[in-house]
């Protein structure tokens, strides 16, 4: 580190050429952070923190049954004799070809067992749902019969509680359809949204959405909230936590359909619809 | 680009040297580059806002990421650098030492600011410059986020360097001969930064990573769901970000000790109230920080406590003023293009500290919280007082750096557009505040009042942007095809510039 | 530094006046922080991106909330995720929504009308659309059968300044 001694010595100026070297130096620097930026932009937005796969809400409701399943309800009380115990009660119509699920309100265990009661010989042979603990559902159960048969059933447990349910004719486009869930923990961005996704449904299904996260979300037809024909084709409407709403596919042709929540807009997906 | 003796030093030499004048050099060329492109995002908001509705930008996402990109780099990486730079080119020349306490160190410091940058600008996070929780633990998508995260953290840590290497330079290092109390208000103004970036940046530190564990799930502080608290983290925040506001604006204050007597051509009013008012801004602003959080739910005390606190820093801020107001009074004052910058960014700062005061009072910042009359105050600050004065002190040192003289005509032209640009956007905000529209908004209620405000913004906008393009042009082209400046005084001021003849060795 | 003197003076008058505002925010705060006696109590609940209002007697409103002109209310502000902040710009309402927490903010409608509730503090993608009505209907009877007349604010016509007298 030596001395120099400046004061007679002729001054440097930069030169042009020096300074558009350092001009290229920055200028293609800055190029290259630009085309990282532009091409990486989405990558970069896209993973939800870790801390949300942590975070459990409340639990979700149990799934619904899919469309051409007939509800039953086990209602809660109705272990004690003489309570209102399933709903609908004697007048339960179960068209031709449709499960029915036994839905447990109480806070006991109960059965939908077929028969008269514990002494009928028979008790079983046609439907019997096995213990159905209480918050949860059954099986979806296979009702064999014809049209205008009677079948009374009642509670292994408690044989007290006593009904019946009728076959009527076919619901059109019986039988199980296809269900869409929307995920819990899909409003945070970047976590996963709807399952399944991409769906594939024949024209004419009737799909059923559930939201299994706890807060709001749609199904709403469109590529965005800038896509004019929003909500043109299909829209479940705000559906909340735990509900559940249909979708027709009657009317739609076969092709690939976009869909997106209308309040989370991130969260998209497509439906594919088959002759 | 350094005023070159004996013959010019190859490139990568001046890139990868740890002289002062050449690490303040890429500092500063650092900063201006930092400064062009944050304005351009700038520039991409207002457009934005020019209508309701999306205009250029589709995506709330995409306009989110934007402005928290824009705040980020305009505070880290234009305001803190700038100051390093003008501050590592000139402080071992003001206390008469051959260079920094630590050249190496010095280096260190500023090549963690490329790095910092890079997270930063590459990930885009969307959280705001805040980074408040719960939603940038919960919410906001990676890996932009922890990008982000560490980017803050190497930023931090360069300031932190940077800050340790000047205290000890002018502490220690500082010729035998020269007291501390006949040294430059701006060697002050440097020390008593680098002093509150020691005290303050810490505590952010710790924030960063108690956001970042929480992030990962393996601690709770801030997340409610966990048992945590998110004010917790606006304390953090703000205890060292409300002295940050003073890092950033000491310098520049500085920087103006050092441009008014000169183009006043009368000397300091009092040097005495200099030293006091630097001293005493300091301990203040840690007094302060939870104005930020009046909105909060603090109770009638905690607020009452800082209220007093903030109104305690003005008459510190009320001392600098009245220095240069007094020194400027009755002088030769000659207003090229440094001076009018720096009395420009005086009459701004004048503006921002009244509506600073507004702010503070307590049952009126339940009025201007979270709204544009918060952007247009803070703007006000760092573009005004100390942006003005960086360009000020830019020009001044143009010929010091270069050898040359800008175009002093195309230098005024600069001021009187980024002068009343500044003004159109950022005053006017302050009533768009009023009327009640909130910041951090992609779009907005679309009425009258708020669309023609947002109108007269963005073309005040446009003006300050053109006015910022047109200094860029002076500098590059005067920078290499300038007139060679009169190295003995090139203000033509009637008295000695800086003596670049003095001895000193390279490195 | 013979020219001290104007200096002292002029930090003086500026201390003063700090100090004359400083009191003056302090006395009309002490107004806002403490809600009169009787007040109505309304909860209020943000979450990305929408309003919750829980009225007393179990009434909810979403995106939508009617009150009664004269009457006192006091919300009670809290979040269901992340930040927000309950803001009625024209009433001059703001107050933080923080999850976990319960703020209090009150105030008395005294115009019918329609009003803007948004939000305030940046929650994320659809912050800046995050909004309610406020509808402010005239009251039943603007004197609840439980208010202590003198616990009514009354609005004083000079400095519209409301003040309650305990």
């Amino acid at each position: 580190m030596t001395e120099h001694e400046h004061g007679e010595e002729p001054v440097v100026l930069t030169s042009p050429g020096r300074m558009a070297r350092g001009i290229i130096i920055v200028a293609v620097t800055l190029a290259i952070g630009a085309a990282v930026v532009v091409t990486q932009f989405e990558n970069f937005f896209s993973n939800a923190p870790p801390v949300t796969r942590l975070q459990t809400g409340p639990p979700p409701p149990p799934p619904p049954p899919a469309a051409g399943v007939t509800t039953i309800a086990i209602l809660a009380g109705a272990a004690g004799q003489g309570n209102p115990d399933y709903d609908p009660d004697d007048d339960a119509t179960v068209p031709m070809g449709n499960k029915v699920v036994w839905i447990n309100h109480d806070n006991v265990p109960h059965t939908a067992t077929s028969g008269t009661g514990t002494d009928d010989q028979d008790s079983g042979v046609l439907f019997d749902t096995g213990i159905v603990n209480d918050g949860e559902s059954s099986d979806e159960i296979e009702i064999d019969g014809e049209v205008g048969d009677t079948i009374p059933y009642y509670c292994f447990i408690h044989p007290y509680m006593i009904s019946q349910l009728t076959i009527v004719e076919a619901e059109e486009g019986g039988g199980s359809g296809p269900t869409l869930t929307i995920l819990l923990g899909s409003s945070v961005q970047g976590n996963p949204d709807y399952n399944p996704d991409p769906m594939t449904v024949t024209a004419g299904d009737v799909i059923t959405v559930f939201n299994a996260d706890n807060i709001p979300h749609t199904v709403t037809s469109g590529t965005g909230p800038s896509d004019p024909d929003t909500g043109a084709l299909f829209d479940s409407s705000i559906l909340n936590g735990g509900d559940t709403a249909t979708i027709n596919t009657a009317g739609l042709g076969a092709r690939e359909y976009d869909y997106y929540c209308i309040i989370h807009s991130y969260m998209t997906g497509k439906l594919q619809v088959t002759e | 680009m350094v005023l070159e003796v004996k013959k010019p030093r190859p490139m990568w030499e001046i890139l990868f040297s740890t002289h002062h004048t050449d690490i303040g050099l890429l500092y500063i060329i650092l900063s201006l580059v930092a400064f062009m492109i944050g304005g351009a995002l700038a520039l991409v908001i207002r457009t934005e806002l020019f209508l309701p509705g999306a205009q250029i930008i589709t995506d709330p996402n995409t306009f989110h990421r934007i402005f928290t990109t824009h705040g980020t780099n305009m505070l880290f990486l234009w305001l803190l650098p700038f100051a390093a730079g003008v501050g590592n080119y000139l402080i071992p020349i003001m206390v008469k030492y051959k260079d920094m306490a630590w050249p190496k160190l010095n280096a260190v410091a500023f090549w963690m600011i490329p790095v910092g940058m890079a997270l930063v600008w590459l990930g885009m996070a969307d959280f705001t410059w805040y980074a408040t929780p719960p939603y940038s633990i919960l919410r906001a998508p990676g890996p932009a986020a922890e990008m982000w995260i560490f980017g803050l953290k190497i930023l931090g840590l360069s300031s932190i360097l940077g800050a340790i290497n000047f205290i000890v330079t002018i502490l220690k290092m500082k010729h035998p001969d020269l007291p501390l109390m006949k040294t430059s208000l701006f060697v002050w103004g440097t020390l008593v930064t680098s002093i509150m970036i020691l005290v303050a940046l810490p505590t952010f530190t710790a924030a960063l990573i108690m956001l970042f564990t929480d992030r990962l799930g393996v601690s709770g502080f801030f997340n409610p769901n966990m048992g945590g608290d998110p004010i917790a983290y606006q304390h953090l925040f703000w205890f060292t970000f409300h002295p940050e506001v003073y890092i950033f604006a000491i310098p520049a204050i500085g920087m103006a000790y050092e441009l008014i007597p000169r183009f006043a051509r009368k000397p300091l009013f009092s040097y005495q109230s200099g030293v006091t008012a630097f001293v005493l801004l300091a301990i203040v602003a840690f007094a302060s920080w939870a104005h930020h959080m009046y909105a909060t739910g603090m109770d009638f005390t905690m607020k009452t406590t800082f209220m007093v606190g903030t109104l305690a820093a003005v008459p510190a801020s009320a001392l600098h003023v009245f220095n240069w107001i007094a020194t400027m009074w009755g002088g030769r004052i000659k207003f090229s293009t440094p001076m009018s910058f720096v009395v420009g960014g005086l009459v701004l700062f004048f503006y921002a500290g009244a509506g600073g005061v507004v702010n503070s009072m307590m049952p009126l910042d339940f009025l201007t919280h979270d709204s544009y009359w918060v952007v247009g105050h803070f703007h006000l600050f760092v573009m005004g007082l100390i942006t003005f004065a960086f360009l000020g002190m830019i020009h001044y040192l143009f010929p010091l750096i270069t050898g040359r003289m800008y175009n002093e005509r195309v230098g005024m032209i600069t001021f009187w557009l980024l002068f009343v640009g500044v003004s159109m956007v950022f005053l006017t905000q302050h009533v768009l505040g009023l009327y009640g529209q909130p910041r951090r908004v992609f779009d907005y209620v679309p009425v009258e009042p708020l669309i023609i405000m947002n109108q007269i913004a963005t073309v005040g906008a446009m003006i300050s942007g053109s006015g910022a393009a047109l200094f860029m042009a002076n500098m590059i082209y005067s920078a290499g095809k300038g007139k060679p400046a009169d190295m003995r005084d090139p203000f033509k001021l009637g008295e000695q510039y800086f003596d670049y003849t003095r001895k000193e060795p390279h490195h | 530094m013979g020219h001290g003197m104007i200096e002292w003076v002029y930090v003086g008058v500026v201390i003063m006046l700090l100090v004359y505002l400083g009191a003056a925010a302090w006395d009309v705060e002490r107004l806002l922080d403490h809600p009169p006696k009787d007040s109505k109590v309304v909860r209020v609940i943000a979450q990305q991106w929408f309003w919750t209002f829980e009225h007393e007697d179990g009434t909810r409103e979403v995106g939508e909330l009617h009150l009664q002109k004269g009457v006192p209310y006091k919300f009670e502000v809290t979040a269901r995720d992340v930040n927000h902040a309950f803001n009625i710009p024209d009433l001059t309402v703001l107050i933080d929504a923080i999850p976990g927490r319960i703020n209090t903010v009150w105030v008395m409608p005294d115009a019918t009308g329609e009003y803007l509730i948004q939000c305030r503090e940046y929650c994320g993608f659809s912050h800046y659309q995050m909004r309610a009505k406020l509808i402010v209907e005239e009251g039943v009877s603007n004197v609840s059968a439980n208010i202590d007349a003198k616990d009514i604010p009354v609005v004083l016509p000079e400095t519209k300044a409301a003040v309650v007298s305990n």
